[in-house]
């Protein structure tokens, strides 16, 4: 059983976690915190690297808005050698490429205290930046607050980005911290959960005293909700995606207007590679070459090697994929990349019996040997 | 390097111990003289339809048969390539004369003399099979049906991919009873050899376990005096035989006779104490090894002493050394391993021999 | 050597009619002509017979006279002669990265009875060779020199000593690490005249002791094995102390051990009229046999066989191989030193690896010995005698046998120490837990510098302990002077692509991928990337598959290559 504590909502949820966090740097808990703030005008929320008290002016860890996945900013501030003392928050889904990429070697966790939040889910980045815009400030209390009571106005009539609707894990129950918002009386309290004995410690390193409740009734009937209505969402979006890509006819027909532009891989989470393969001369055809394979082929299609690509990519890192769905918010060409991934990947991660980003502790599949795995495949 | 520097030797005898001996010499970088008599290299082990690995093969499952193509033909390639080796086949040793360190040979291809000389000589002879037709009772002379098992062998390679692929030599059926004689010219000093020629024992329970694998139905016997083959996984071996049906009986096979249509195998099995006849449409004689016809005279020429079964002793003079089976009896891995240590012996002898990587 | 830069490839195609056994179904004139099609080609020629020697004279002819850099050599399997039909090639200047093989014989004409679909795919498959042959580049062999030439050697019995010797004979330096307070393990304890060969010579230990090159640590365990060929980290711990080893290559003889009689409590081991064959093997190298309890000569002697063999219910279910040949030559042995003595020897089967065997058998049966085949089922003690109780199988009796003493023939089994090591070093066990795995093979030598010599492969007597020590150390000493030459084709990383992610040392089957410490050629600053072992590294291109950013690369199979030969195929 974790060990949590309620935090008293003093003035309104946001300045209460924004004094929160400065208590972290003032009591020298962290030396840098990596934490979500609104920019000045208000239109989108971003990561900062924050080192001083002063740093922390607009924090807001519940924005309905994710422009990428902070994963990667772990991947530029840590490597081996790190010392530094490192808190972030994240959301469940950037912790789950973290885990991931942690295990991949690519980030070194040992200084860092991972604290997420419960997360509703976000909206596109353009329909996000267009509504902060219109709207005064408050924003994202006020979403929060419609969301929360439900119904179909709930997002002002918008629609969550795909991957928020069919998210399988929107609260992380084992980063080192927790703050949780679903099911409680936001107007009065958070509840802050320490999961790990780094989680407790941290927050007994900045004066809280934890006791082991039982989350609120209400908070699990919240979360028994949420989980269905994701559920039936899921199911429905995957029966339809392998529906429209039962084989690789399907496939190339869903990606036909693929431009090459390899976005999704730049802002994929987990592809870690230096230089992407599929980016790499071996696959940069000469010009005689490019010729020549008219001649062979009567008609190439250009840009080539898209279907080649998409596979390629998949391939490599369908097995901790974490279906953030930042691809398909990239794609120029709106393709339904998330629902793709999220299909099959969970198809490919159930043959070994692994859900990529779920736990630090489960091996990667493909660095593990297991006699009796893809039996069933 | 000058040429005088180079060291040489000759390994007499291309079968499995004479293949090894002289890629090792090779790789030692003596420069290497191997002569059969036969024209191809392989000898006996070449002819069988596949070995018994029992612990022997790592890849286990990987293929069916651990057959002749997968130790031979890379071996081969091997041979035929390496720049150290010069392969003569079909080819004698006249005579042998000199000292250890300089010896002189006179090889014989069909008529044509050679004159060599060689510093080293790896005497790997090989050993011949029984005779069967030596003892009458077993009627290998007389019925069709009754054969050696490496008759046996050679109807498995020719009839593989065959539809029906195993089938006796009189009438091409596929026999229902398959009797092994074991000890044939073995441990007999009245007919045969006194000695035990020791691999015998795992290629019978070998040949009856495949052929009572692909026919569940066919009743095998084994006829055997003790089951001695000690090798490791022989144990298992024999328990796997005895698992799927094939029937051990202990005691010499009196005679093979023909009773109008039927082989008859008449035995008495020591065990009970019973008096057996066992119809049989193919009788397999497991012929024991002997020491090969002319080694003795090689053995002479080269001051080699004789055991009392006439196989040759192993110590003799510096720079001659004896491999696989002119030693006596053996398996193919005890050939090989028995070809290693021969070629090291000569690798020290001559010193000179470079010390490189093995193969 | 010739060229191969990055001017126009000119690439030779050799089709061997396989004395025409490839044509038939195969339309080689219009094969010929598609090839002919491709620009690179700059030669295109038929023989009957390419492995054979007038074939390899045509070959070398054809590659000298003309200025052909690349060969597609068009026949039968490479998997058969490959290296017979290469050697031409070899042999006049072309690097053997720069020749392909299409087997149009066993994949087209053999396999497909129809000429269209024969000749069209061996069009594919040669024309898919030619693009890739393009791509090829000419590799050199790489001499690797070792960092470490020093040899450790685990157990001091017989194979311990022998490899000893060997190594120190080649000069090379060897830590020995021995668990017991002595070395000679066995074999200095038995009586070592041999069956009907000359008597077994066991090395002189004092001989060993004096080297300077040779340091021996007794009392002593290894507890931990890290690194690789050439750079083994091994921890070493003594009575009070543990110190860390660096050295080049190991050698594992840590031997098997007896079982212990005890365990078959129908023996009665703890009698002291009951002995193992090792005690008595300590009465007859004095010359004397004594019933321990009275100080008597014995009158009765009765041997059995297969303790703790043979017997999956109360000890090994393998045979330990030597102790029949033991016990006869035991019980022969006392019936020359008391020939009133009578002697009976207990038997399963007789069984003895090695030729001569027979003879031994027959002469002690001569002498007088008794064999009886049966397992005894107990020992009795009534009063101060002991009573064999055995059924004769041959007779179909239960007989009770009064003994004086009775030895039991135990057999060999795997040591504990062996199991640990084998953990330690990754190598596999058999299933009755030595590493008999390695020992069948053709080779003996781990590519990673491990070898085995003695017991611990299986059950074996003092001269073929010998003889595989000093097999085995002869590789070891070859590697450990010269160095070695590296596989031609083997796996190379990008060092300033490589992400450190490690996926390709978890999955290396062969521990050829290490991780090391450089600096990133950009940030100056140190990362860790993956690095081959190329005296491990087989070349079986798992690294490549695995990693996303194609960092690892396969000599002689890279992406370039592979691409160009699919873009034919498809």
């Amino acid at each position: 059983m974790s060990k949590n504590v309620r935090l008293n909502v003093e003035e309104d949820l946001l300045s209460t976690v924004n004094e929160l966090f400065k208590k972290m740097l003032e009591k020298d808990a962290a030396d840098v915190l990596i934490v979500p703030q609104d920019v000045p005008s208000g239109a989108c929320t971003v990561q900062t690297l924050v080192r001083y008290p002063a740093g922390l002016r607009a924090l807001n860890p519940f924005a309905f808005v994710l422009p990428s996945n902070s994963a990667d900013i772990l991947v530029k501030t840590t490597d081996q050698a790190s010392q530094e003392r490192i808190v972030v928050v994240f959301r469940p889904c950037e912790l789950r490429a973290v885990f991931e990429l942690a295990k991949l070697n690519q980030i070194n966790l040992d200084n860092v205290t991972l604290i997420s939040v419960d997360c509703l889910g976000t909206l596109p980045v353009p329909e996000y930046v267009e509504l902060a815009q219109k709207s005064e400030n408050g924003l994202t209390m006020k979403l929060l607050f419609d969301v929360q009571k439900g119904g179909k106005e709930s997002l002002l009539g918008l629609d969550l980005r795909s991957a928020c609707q069919i998210c399988e894990l929107p609260v992380m129950d084992n980063a080192d911290v927790s703050i949780c918002t679903i099911g409680l009386n936001l107007q009065k309290e958070v509840l802050l959960k320490a999961n790990t004995p780094k989680g407790e410690e941290f927050l007994g390193a900045i004066g809280m005293e934890l006791s082991e409740e039982e989350d609120p009734e209400s908070r699990k009937k919240a979360l028994e909700q949420l989980f269905k209505v994701k559920a039936e969402a899921r199911e429905k979006l995957d029966a339809q995606v392998k529906e429209e890509v039962k084989d690789i006819a399907g496939y190339m027909t869903v990606l036909a207007s693929c431009i090459n532009c390899h976005n999704c891989m730049k802002v994929c989470p987990i592809c870690y590679c230096k230089e992407c393969f599929f980016d790499s001369d071996i696959l940069k055809p000469s010009p005689k070459q490019l010729l020549d394979k008219s001649e062979k082929r009567k008609v190439v299609r250009m840009p080539i090697d898209t279907t080649l690509y998409h596979i390629g990519r998949m391939n490599h890192m369908i097995t901790s994929c974490v279906s953030c769905g930042m691809c398909e918010s990239a794609c120029p060409s709106k393709l339904p990349l998330l629902a793709i991934y999220h299909a099959f990947g969970s198809d490919v991660q159930a043959l070994f019996n692994y859900v990529a980003g779920r736990s630090l502790e489960e091996e990667l599949p493909l660095a593990t040997f297991k006699e009796e795995e893809l039996e069933s495949a | 390097m000058s040429s005088d520097s180079i060291k040489s030797a000759l390994v007499i005898g291309g079968g499995v111990a004479g293949m090894q001996a002289s890629l090792d010499l090779a790789n030692y970088g003596i420069q290497t003289f191997l002569v059969e008599r036969q024209e191809e290299l392989g000898g006996r082990a070449y002819k069988l339809s596949r070995t018994y690995r029992t612990h022997e093969c790592k890849s286990d499952g990987c293929c069916m048969d651990y057959c002749r193509e997968c130790i031979f033909t890379p071996k081969f390639g091997e041979l035929f390539q390496n720049e150290n080796i010069e392969i003569m086949l079909g080819t004698e040793v006249d005579d042998i004369s000199g000292e250890p360190g300089n010896f002189q040979i006179t090889l014989n291809t069909g008529g044509e003399t050679r004159n060599l000389n060689v510093n080293a000589i790896i005497m790997a002879t090989g050993s011949t099979t029984f005779d069967a037709d030596k003892i009458k009772e077993y009627g290998h002379d007389r019925y069709d049906d009754v054969i050696t098992f490496l008759e046996l062998e050679k109807m498995i390679v020719s009839q593989r991919g065959e539809a029906e692929s195993f089938a006796r030599p009189s009438d091409g059926k596929i026999p229902e009873t398959v009797n092994f004689l074991l000890c044939v010219g073995s441990r007999d000093s009245n007919k045969g050899n006194q000695h035990c020629s020791i691999v015998c024992c795992t290629y019978a329970i070998g040949q009856a376990k495949d052929l009572k694998t692909k026919y569940p139905d066919m009743e095998v016997y084994i006829h055997y005096m003790d089951l001695r083959a000690a090798y490791r996984g022989f144990e298992e071996f024999y328990k796997e035989a005895q698992e799927i049906g094939v029937q051990f009986i202990r005691g010499r096979v009196a005679s093979v006779q023909k009773d109008n249509w039927d082989l008859v195998v008449s035995t008495e099995n020591i065990d009970s104490g019973e008096l057996m006849e066992i119809k049989s449409d193919l009788v397999v004689l497991t012929v024991g090894q002997e020491p090969h016809r002319g080694s003795d005279k090689i053995a002479e020429s080269l001051n080699l002493a004789l055991q009392s079964n006439g196989f040759v002793f192993g110590n003799g003079t510096k720079g001659i050394a004896v491999a696989g089976c002119a030693l006596g009896p053996r398996g193919i891995r005890y050939s090989v391993e028995d070809a290693k240590r021969a070629a090291l012996e000569i690798a020290d002898f001559l010193d000179g021999g470079e010390v490189v990587e093995g193969n | 050597m010739r060229g191969t830069s990055s001017r126009k490839p000119k690439i030779g195609v050799f089709f061997c009619t396989c004395k025409g056994s490839i044509g038939k179904n195969v339309d080689l004139n219009e094969l010929e002509s598609r090839v002919k099609e491709n620009p690179d080609v700059v030669l295109c020629i038929r023989h009957d017979k390419l492995c054979e020697k007038d074939g390899q004279a045509f070959l070398k002819d054809q590659i000298s006279n003309t200025d052909v850099d690349r060969i597609v050599l068009v026949g039968c399997t490479p998997r058969t002669y490959e290296e017979v039909i290469n050697k031409g090639a070899l042999e006049a200047g072309i690097n053997r990265h720069l020749v392909e093989h299409v087997n149009i014989r066993e994949l087209c004409e053999w396999i497909h009875p129809d000429e269209k679909s024969a000749t069209e795919k061996a069009v594919f498959l040669v024309l898919g060779s030619i693009a890739r042959v393009a791509f090829a580049q000419e590799v050199l062999d790489k001499q690797v020199i070792l960092k470490n030439n020093n040899v450790l050697i685990i157990g001091g019995g017989i194979a311990g000593i022998t490899s000893a010797l060997e190594l120190i004979k080649n000069e090379i330096s060897v830590h020995l690490v021995e668990k017991t307070d002595k070395l000679g393990g066995r074999a200095y304890e038995l009586d070592t005249q041999r069956l009907s060969e000359e008597d077994v010579i066991l090395p002189n230990i004092n001989e060993l002791i004096k080297s300077d090159k040779f340091h021996v640590m007794l009392e002593s365990e290894v507890v931990d094995v890290n690194g690789t060929l050439g750079d083994y980290k091994v921890k070493i711990a003594s009575k009070d102390k543990e110190e860390e080893l660096d050295v080049g290559a190991i050698v594992i003889a840590t031997g098997s051990e007896l079982f212990d009689a005890i365990r078959i409590l129908e023996y009665k081991y703890d009698d002291a009229d009951v002995i193992d064959f090792f005690e008595l093997e300590k009465m007859l190298v004095k010359d004397e046999v004594k019933v321990p309890s009275s100080g008597e000569i014995p009158k009765r002697i009765n041997f059995i066989q297969c303790v703790g063999s043979r017997d999956e219910n109360k000890g090994n279910a393998h045979c330990s191989l030597v102790c029949c040949t033991y016990a006869i030559k035991q019980a022969a042995k006392i019936k020359i030193l008391y020939p009133d003595t009578e002697v009976y020897i207990h038997y399963m089967d007789l069984r003895g690896p090695e030729c001569g065997f027979e003879e031994y058998f027959l002469d002690a049966q001569k002498k007088g010995v008794n064999f009886i085949r049966g397992r005894v089922a107990e020992i009795q003690k009534d009063g101060k005698n002991l009573i064999l109780r055995t059924e004769h199988i041959e007779l179909g009796d239960i007989m009770s046998l009064p003994s004086d003493l009775v030895v039991l023939s135990v057999g060999q089994q795997a040591s504990v120490e062996t199991q640990k090591l084998a953990d330690m070093v990754h190598l596999p066990l058999d299933k009755d837990g030595f590493l008999g795995y390695y020992n069948d093979r053709f080779e003996i030598l781990d590519r990673r510098g491990i070898s085995i010599a003695g017991c611990a492969q299986g059950p074996r007597g003092v001269a073929r302990s010998i003889s595989d020590a000093k097999k085995a150390v002869r590789e070891i000493a070859g590697i450990m002077k010269k160095g070695f030459t590296a596989r031609s084709i083997h796996s190379v990383i990008d060092e300033t692509r490589c992400a450190g992610c490690r996926i390709c040392e978890e999955l290396c089957p062969y521990e050829a991928i290490y991780m090391k410490n450089v600096k990133d050629h950009v940030t100056e600053e140190s990362r860790l990337i993956s690095s081959v072992n190329l005296a491990v590294c087989q070349g079986c291109g798992a690294c490549a598959m695995a990693c996303p950013g194609g960092v690892p690369q396969l000599i002689g199979y890279s992406n370039k290559e592979i691409l160009a030969q699919i873009d034919e195929l498809i």
